[in-house]
């Protein structure tokens, strides 16, 4: 791996020290940036030799005295080949780093090392990475690694790895797929909808919700249903996660079907905030068409439900305010009749102003 | 060594033109009703993170009534926990519906997801400074914020008593700009250390829950209660701890709660320690409009020369009469108030956003060591993905945003 950089044109200098000498880490770190460049810019011309040696010299316990100068270097070294325009000295570094993950190194060694990869690591660090998510306590330190990356690489090597791994580094796998709305994992995911480990059953809830799996819209609404708790407000978290990935993806009357049961299972009066999320996504997924649903809120006898949905009203009309200006009129309008907030009054009659009304 | 040196230069010249407890339960569907003045004024509360902070932000208002705390040191809560008043987890104290507002005074490293929970809950939240960690979570409190509809104040009053003149002329549009408008917003500095072995947890902290959504680091006591703020998994040092304080007022009189800088300079030892925060000296942040804002250690006496000053004399006649005739900023609205007409609080989640913003890039112009270059609309740092690293970090499960 390492070859291969110097091959594509990695400006390893002849004849530099290949070794990151103290009288070189001593200098770091500098008073300033500009100051500090000269001696990271030499470690870095050093090539994977100096780098691997600094790796070594950060110490393999986490916070050794004796690797803090090494330690400043090597992370310097990470944040200055990541600057724009240093692909080459970027991904010397990275493949550097993550050639060390597979040598005899402790956890917390290979943990930080993994957390340099977090900044700087591409698509060619996937499989270092990937070779982590079955060690229990190097998961989390690769899975995070692996979302920073993001893209297409990283999600198959994390979707590999979710069905053979159990407990924690199973949410976090899941965690990781939900953050990267990793379609193609939701199969495997939909498995742990109903887990007896909350963590697992919460993890799949929000992947599956931020995924916009359709399939999973009858178990995040029975959840949704439930006693009050804190699970079913995540519950409902993620069906509205849901709703809204549908309603971006044009899939407007399944979004709005799950908003409406959502709706029909909050009439409770200390319900009103999850009456509000729902009203502002159907906004979201409906807009002008929510217009009924918006005009019922802000004329509401509840101050929260219509002080609220006034807010949700006045963007709408500012959205469509181009496109429809008689139906925005209208609307600030209403909003103007029901409303004290001052803020909110000035925005509805400034907009209004604009459109000459 | 290295990171103890006092840096950069004493003076930084910036012309005109230069580049530079025991509780009464008070059910909350017994107080009041749909427009009806609750017949108790008392608006009821739990606080997350009961350590230097407390409830602090809230104490002397009369209107509030605290019914519960939750820490994760069973040392903090007074007593035994019993999942009632005093609760380890702060997602069971969520659980309870007679709780109107959750005050948030955990590390920063929490306040994202507490607030994002709590709005979930339809709990109002008063979260203390720093608003969030890095800048992808304040978006997300935003958001949840506005789609519950909930009321959020963060915990500083600066802005309060900032010139809303100078607002109203910045809003209105009518400056041509702000060239040569040279803010300071002083903070203090303090670092973190960089060799802190593992110590044993005491049995008296959930260390995990301490950790919640940041990486796992061994435990020292040096890393925990109140000292968390000097190392990067937890907060951003004095610069976001004590420079929200007078960054934010700047905010508000420039007029600049819905934007952001564009071009953030950094004036700081580098590298940065990867785990601890570092020396630092100030950090430029420059408006798309020309304003510059000097956010400063305060480790020097740093002066500000050639700053200019505006104000609607700066208009011509006719501008001054449209100036005239516009409405006065609506005034900021004090938290109580806020949670009983349901207005946003004059320290409101988006405000908030965009102050913890504008410090979280100037963090991160200093960890990376680079100028860098900010969209105040896509909320991403132009042209450089290192940076963008830094603006949304993943969160350790099962937690996310």
């Amino acid at each position: 791996m390492t070859e291969a950089v110097v091959n594509r044109g990695y400006p390893q200098e002849k004849g530099l020290n290949m070794e990151p000498s103290a009288t070189l880490l001593e200098k770091l770190p500098a008073q300033d940036p500009t100051s500090a460049e000269p001696t990271v810019k030499a470690l870095i011309r050093g090539g994977p030799a100096v780098i691997t040696q600094l790796i070594d010299q950060v110490g393999e316990q986490f916070g050794d005295p004796g690797g803090v100068r090494a330690t400043y270097a090597l992370h310097g070294a990470t944040n200055y080949a990541s600057r724009p325009g240093a692909d080459a000295e970027r991904k010397m570094m990275a493949e550097t780093l993550a050639k060390a993950l597979g040598a005899r190194h402790s956890v917390d060694l290979k943990s930080f090392l993994c957390q340099q990869l977090q900044l700087c690591g591409g698509g060619e660090q996937v499989s270092a990475l990937a070779g982590l998510l079955h060690d229990e306590a190097l998961c989390e330190p690769a899975t995070q690694a692996l979302a920073a990356i993001g893209g297409e690489a990283a999600g198959a090597a994390l979707r590999a790895a979710l069905p053979k791994v159990q407990g924690k580094p199973r949410v976090t796998i899941i965690n990781a797929l939900g953050r990267l709305c990793d379609a193609a994992a939701a199969d495997e995911i939909r498995k742990s909808v109903a887990e007896v480990d909350p963590d697992l059953r919460l993890a799949a809830w929000f992947a599956l919700g931020s995924i916009g799996d359709a399939a999973s819209a009858a178990a995040l609404l029975r959840a949704a249903g439930g006693k009050p708790s804190f699970e079913r407000t995540q519950a409902t978290d993620a069906a509205l996660r849901l709703a809204r990935r549908l309603g971006e993806r044009e899939r407007k009357a399944e979004a709005e079907s799950i908003l409406r049961q959502l709706l029909a299972q909050r009439k409770a009066p200390e319900e009103v905030h999850d009456r509000l999320a729902v009203l502002e996504c159907l906004t979201k997924v409906l807009r002008e068409k929510a217009m009924p649903d918006l005009m019922a809120a802000i004329a509401s006898e509840d101050l929260k439900y219509r002080t609220a949905a006034a807010r949700i009203a006045l963007g709408l009309g500012r959205a469509i305010q181009k496109a429809q200006p008689d139906e925005a009129a209208k609307l600030l309008k209403k909003i103007l009749e029901v409303t004290k907030e001052e803020a909110v009054r000035q925005q509805a009659e400034a907009l209004l102003r604009r459109q000459g009304k | 060594m290295g990171a103890h040196r006092h840096p950069v230069t004493r003076r930084v010249f910036l012309g005109a033109a230069s580049a530079v407890s025991a509780a009464t339960i008070l059910p909350r569907h017994v107080l009041g009703g749909p427009d009806r003045t609750p017949p108790s004024e008392t608006i009821t509360y739990g606080v997350i993170g009961n350590g230097n902070r407390k409830d602090g932000g809230l104490q002397g208002m009369k209107a509030f009534q605290r019914i519960a705390v939750c820490d994760v040191d069973k040392t903090r809560i007074g007593g035994e926990p019993d999942n009632k008043r005093r609760f380890l987890d702060f997602r069971r104290m969520l659980e309870r519906r007679d709780m109107d507002v959750v005050c948030i005074a955990t590390p920063p490293h929490w306040h994202a997801i507490m607030c994002i929970m709590a709005a979930q809950a339809g709990k109002d939240i008063f979260c203390e400074k720093p608003m969030t960690k890095f800048i992808a979570e304040g978006r997300a409190v935003v958001e949840a914020v506005n789609r519950y509809g909930v009321v959020f104040q963060i915990g500083t009053f600066g802005r309060f008593k900032a010139s809303r003149e100078v607002h109203k002329l910045v809003k209105s549009g009518l400056l041509k700009d702000l060239k040569g408008v040279v803010a300071r917003a002083v903070a203090s500095m303090r670092t973190g250390r960089p060799s802190l072995p593992a110590q044993p947890v005491p049995d008296v902290l959930d260390y995990e829950l301490w950790l919640g959504p940041a990486p796992y680091k061994p435990y020292n006591k040096e890393r925990v209660h109140y000292n968390n703020r000097f190392y990067w998994d937890y907060e951003g040092g004095d610069l976001t701890n004590n420079g929200f304080h007078s960054f934010d007022p700047i905010q508000y009189t420039y007029a600049k709660d819905d934007t952001g800088p564009v071009v953030i300079e950094p004036h700081a030892v580098w590298p940065q320690h990867p785990d601890c925060v570092d020396w630092w000296q100030c950090a430029v942040l420059t408006y798309a409009d020309g304003l510059k804002v000097v956010v400063d250690s305060a480790i020097h006496k740093l002066e500000i020369v050639g700053s200019r000053t505006v104000s609607a004399k700066d208009l011509s006649a006719e501008d001054r009469r449209r100036f005239d005739a516009l409405p006065d900023p609506p005034k900021l609205v004090p938290f109580p108030d806020a949670v009983r007409t349901r207005q946003q609080a004059g320290g409101n989640a988006e405000t908030s956003h965009r102050a913890s913003t504008a410090l979280n890039l100037a963090n991160i112009a200093i960890r990376l060591g680079r100028t860098i270059r900010w969209d105040p609309v896509a909320e991403q740092v132009v042209g450089d993905d290192e940076a963008n690293r830094f603006v949304d970090i993943p969160l350790r499960a099962p937690w996310h945003l």
